[in-house]
């Protein structure tokens, strides 16, 4: 118990330093399919989303900064492990019962 | 002079990855999508069900929030381009591939969802193209090359080479479907994506091996196990 609390608490810090770092240190440079689009023409196709809740990886409120950033990172960090976790656990329990 | 590559690039960084934004498919494209990704993830889930160990579940809680992470990560490649992670090599050669398709389909989906990154009618086309692809091919190129991946060197070598592979397997099938769509002719948009992303297939490798031998240091009853293993767990 101890050992997979500890690798879920190292392996969640480990996440939000990388989230932390990619919010000042990433690339801005278009990536592979937005560079493709924009050479071929057909990058104007994309439609703005429906909604906005963080949008482009930033807090609305906080700015587009890398500390709106991070803080959008840290909160999809949160979201990504709880959710994934909470399907294991539901996979798992299934499981047991099924046995 | 300075301004506009600067908002150029402002608004650069907003855009897609290999996450396609709504718009770029056609809806029988992005339907079948949604059709092709549903269905495996049911099969993903009643498999993980029947093979995931208590103790998996805190690895792909992590996985997760490592990949959805490295995402954010973009990196320069050549002619002002950058890319990221997709990760689904590095899922499944620690989680097994249904496992792995359930993280990668929660990090892609979220990423939709909460962050407007992919489009939502898309979804089910990047779930496939950077979740369900990647992890099967390289499921299937480990279980290939398992003579050579036996916790050594092999294994990252492996590792690399199926990591760039299934990258490049990303790109081509959103070429075939941006083709499908009539938003850009095959003949122009396959060696347009291959040729970018052979570049940035080679950074998947690098970050895949480099967080494989971490993984490797750290905890190395994690990995030797789930690259040799016959049966995922």
């Amino acid at each position: 118990m101890t050992t997979r609390r500890t690798l879920l608490l190292t392996g969640i810090a480990i996440a939000l330093l990388v989230a932390a770092v990619a919010s000042f240190a990433a690339s801005p440079a278009p990536d592979g399919l937005e560079r493709v689009a924009e050479d071929q023409g057909f990058l104007e196709r994309a439609q703005d989303a429906r909604y906005e809740l963080l949008p482009d990886y930033t807090i609305p409120g906080l700015g587009e900064g890398p500390l709106s950033t991070a803080a959008a990172g840290a909160v999809g960090v949160l979201v990504v492990a709880a959710a994934t976790l909470g399907a294991g656990a539901l996979l798992r329990r299934r499981h047991k019962q099924e046995q | 002079m300075l301004a506009a590559p600067i908002t150029t690039a402002l608004e650069a960084a907003a855009g897609p990855a290999l996450h396609i934004p709504d718009g770029f498919l056609s809806a029988p494209v992005s339907i079948v999508g949604w059709v092709v990704t549903a269905t495996v993830v049911t099969v993903a889930a009643r498999r993980a069900e029947r093979t995931l160990s208590d103790r998996a579940v805190p690895l792909m809680g992590v996985m997760a929030a490592f990949i959805f992470a490295a995402q954010m990560m973009n990196f320069p490649v050549a002619g002002g381009t950058s890319g990221h992670l997709l990760g689904g090599a590095l899922a499944a050669a620690l989680l097994g591939p249904w496992a792995a398709i359930i993280v990668m389909t929660a990090v892609v989906g979220l990423q939709g969802l909460l962050f407007q990154d992919g489009g939502l009618l898309v979804m089910g086309a990047n779930i496939f193209n950077m979740g369900i692809v990647t992890v099967g091919l390289s499921t299937l190129l480990f279980r290939l090359a398992r003579p050579l991946a036996r916790g050594g060197t092999g294994t990252l070598i492996v590792a690399f080479v199926a990591a760039w592979l299934t990258v490049e397997a990303a790109a081509a099938l959103t070429a075939l479907q941006l083709a499908l769509s009539g938003t850009s002719p095959l003949e122009i948009a396959l060696p347009a994506m291959l040729t970018v992303h052979a570049l940035i297939g080679i950074g998947e490798g690098l970050i895949t091996v480099a967080a494989l031998a971490f993984v490797r240091t750290t905890s190395p009853n994690l990995l030797p196990a789930s690259l040799t293993s016959e049966v995922a767990r």
